[in-house]
């Protein structure tokens, strides 16, 4: 079992913070939300800093990191300041 | 042309005098902490005590403030730095540098030091000094309560008082924070500085400047950093992305992320805590957050106190950070030194060399501690010296995080090493943003250059400090800077192949942005999606700034500070880091997770036409018309 976690603006448009998912990579998970939550949330997550286990995907394998289980993929927001 | 007026106010005698600005130096070093570097130079002799009575500190505005252009509410401390002995600027988004502009001063310049506590009060061009009287020893909400509402204030609290040398300066709940701001004003045994006016100041083209103001904030309100998610979640949404790329302090810098990192993100504190985000003056951004400690609504904490009072210390408590950073707040004390002191404290004691009561995981007793670092009690007035002096005097240099003698800011340069070179570089010592801010192009930001390469990171780290120091020097607040990324950037995401093959592209641009630097004097037009700073201060002194010649601005006063840095002793040998950060891989299995200062040194040096050991030539000097 893996869960999805979900940050605003992200919470705002599936309207719930967290679900479980048997889904096997981030690119299934990607499609899995915009086929459930429709395209606003798909641009949304996409545009998103996409964590797995709190570490970017961006260190990993990308789209293609696979989801093994008890992982936690999550969508946040990029941000900034200093 | 009017050119800025300042006050001379000495401690000694109790007496004032007013100081015009030339003409010819106004030109070149504008305000803030430029104009402020070269007086400091100027105004004092090599190798005094920064907390002595020789001692000058220079509190200064810039033209854009109060103009209500955007996010220009900035003032300026500059001063001998009690940290590093060189350079320091310390500046605060607070009331006190408009209202003291309004009273009839752009800036003041305080000497000697006063026998007794004191209140200086500026109101109306009328300057008064009394005594503080039961002022002394109240903390900085107290103090500031002594005043009227509608007056500018700038307090120290206790740890101004006892000298601690990481004391802060606060104006309302904002915060000079870094370099010793509050220890230098308790060395002059002032207590406070309240100002009141109702002059306006000048803006050369008044039509122009309200039109581009409004184009501007439009810009800022519409883009996704400063319009959502500054706003959504201030700088302490940066605690997540951080742990996200490696590149959140943890353990006092041994790693760069951490497991519970989440308890005291951002998101966390937006979801729980928050109240309600608010602002400085003509500030669109809207970055600051509120939150209750105690029932209290009291300003909440930056991205910098949560990492530092968090994952650096190895602690989950939202609770205790919150309470930790309002703590601060009222003693007056910089939460990012006096943090990083209290985690090389707690790994002294982890390696069986000093015990200070402090050790990781542990935040319960802190509030005590902090409490007594404050008024320097018994064994913790060692703390009060900051890092590197405990170090020299228990050892540990290679695990004592700070550059130059300034604790280093809350990003793992081994994950953000451009950003390595920036703290190196950086004329006040540890410091992200004098430091060119890379970080936010490597790690934490949208856009994600190699983090690991060094390629390119000698040019963009000097285009950066030049930038942002002329944006600092002009009045504005960095934040709002980081419009400079293009929106569909954000629109796209980090992971979207354009926008990694941008990040891609720019890891290689060294080139491109070293002729960008030889190309300033050309660089004539200005545009809001660059630097709006430029045009804004075009309109309002009457001077031609564009953006070349803008970031030449910047690089004036990058080059007077290091000139400064120079005679005060501070030279190549000082853009160093600790060795965990250059010999020790974060990354075990990955030795280019160290910062490689020896490749990147000499690279920046020979872009800043500075020779080998790191002094500006003196070809240099003259190009940008700097006297020595």
């Amino acid at each position: 079992m893996k869960t999805i976690r979900y940050y605003a603006p992200l919470r705002g448009i599936v309207k719930k913070e967290s679900e479980a998912t048997e889904l096997g990579s981030v690119k299934d998970v990607l499609r899995y939300v915009e086929k459930a939550y429709g395209k606003e949330a798909s641009v949304c997550a996409k545009s998103a800093l996409i964590v797995i286990n709190d570490v970017s995907i961006g260190l990993s394998q990308g789209a293609k990191t696979p989801l093994r289980d008890g992982d936690v993929i999550g969508f946040l927001p990029v941000c900034g300041g200093g | 042309m009017r050119t800025p007026v300042y006050a001379i106010i000495d401690l000694n005698t109790r007496t004032s005098e007013r100081y015009e600005i030339e003409e010819s130096m106004y030109r070149k070093y504008i305000g803030g902490k430029m104009l402020g570097a070269r007086l400091l130079y100027d105004l004092t002799p090599a190798g005094i005590d920064p907390l002595g009575p020789d001692a000058v500190v220079i509190i200064n505005t810039s033209p854009a403030n109060g103009t209500g252009a955007p996010c220009s509410s900035r003032f300026n401390m500059t001063f001998k730095n009690v940290l590093t002995g060189g350079i320091a600027s310390s500046n605060c988004g607070g009331q006190f540098g408009v209202l003291m502009k309004r009273a009839g001063y752009d800036g003041i310049i305080l000497r000697g030091q006063s026998d007794m506590p004191c209140v200086i009060s500026i109101v109306d061009k009328q300057i008064t000094i009394t005594d503080a009287g039961e002022l002394w020893g109240k903390d900085t909400e107290e103090t500031q309560q002594a005043f009227p509402k509608i007056y500018g204030k700038l307090v120290i609290g206790p740890a101004g008082e006892h000298l601690v040398r990481y004391a802060a300066a606060v104006s309302g709940e904002r915060v000079a924070g870094r370099c010793g701001a509050g220890a230098v004003l308790g060395a002059k045994k002032i207590k406070a500085i309240v100002a009141y006016g109702t002059q306006r100041p000048q803006i050369h083209n008044k039509k122009k400047f309200a039109k581009y103001v409004s184009k501007w904030v439009k810009f800022l309100r519409n883009h996704p950093m400063t319009g959502e998610a500054l706003p959504n979640y201030g700088s302490a949404g940066l605690v997540s992305k951080a742990n996200a790329t490696n590149a959140l302090p943890t353990h006092n810098f041994k790693y760069g992320h951490f497991k519970d990192a989440n308890a005291v993100s951002g998101e966390t504190l937006a979801d729980t805590r928050l109240l309600r985000n608010s602002s400085c003056i003509s500030c669109p951004i809207r970055c600051e957050r509120r939150v209750s400690v105690d029932g209290k609504d009291v300003k909440g904490p930056e991205y910098e106190t949560c990492g530092f009072f968090g994952p650096n210390i190895d602690c989950i408590s939202m609770e205790s950070l919150l309470r930790l950073n309002y703590q601060c707040d009222l003693l007056g004390l910089d939460t990012i030194s006096l943090a990083s002191t209290l985690a090389f404290a707690m790994e002294l004691k982890e390696n069986g060399v000093a015990d200070f009561d402090v050790s990781f995981g542990n935040s319960e007793n802190l509030t005590e501690i902090v409490e007594r670092i404050a008024v320097r009690e018994g064994k913790y007035s060692d703390l009060a010296n900051g890092s590197k002096w405990l170090s020299e005097k228990y050892g540990g240099k290679e695990y004592a995080m700070h550059s130059k003698g300034l604790e280093l800011a809350s990003y793992e340069p081994r994950s953000s090493v451009g950003m390595g070179l920036g703290y190196a570089t950086s004329n006040r010592g540890g410091c992200h943003l004098n430091g060119g801010y890379l970080a936010l192009l490597e790690s934490v930001g949208v856009l994600s250059m190699n983090a690991l390469s060094t390629s390119a990171k000698p040019a963009f780290t000097a285009f950066f400090q030049n930038a942002l120091e002329a944006i600092s020097a002009s009045g504005f607040c960095l934040f709002s800077a980081q419009s400079f990324v293009p929106a569909i950037l954000f629109k796209l995401g980090p992971h979207h192949r354009v926008t990694r093959a941008v990040g891609k592209i720019a890891t290689h641009l060294g080139f491109g942005v070293r002729a960008l630097l030889w190309m300033l004097p050309i660089l004539r037009f200005n545009t809001v999606y660059l630097f709006p700073h430029a045009e804004t201060l075009r309109l309002i002194t009457g001077l031609p700034f564009y953006t070349g010649s803008f970031v030449r601005l910047g690089e004036r006063g990058y080059n007077m500070e290091r000139l400064y840095n120079f005679r005060e002793g501070l030279t190549g040998k000082d853009d160093s880091l600790p060795d965990r950060l250059t010999k020790t891989p974060q990354d075990a299995n990955n030795p280019k997770t160290v910062v490689r200062l020896d490749q990147m040194l000499p690279v920046y040096y020979k872009i800043r036409a500075w020779d080998e050991t790191g002094a500006p030539r003196k070809r240099t000097l003259r190009k940008l018309g700097i006297k020595a």
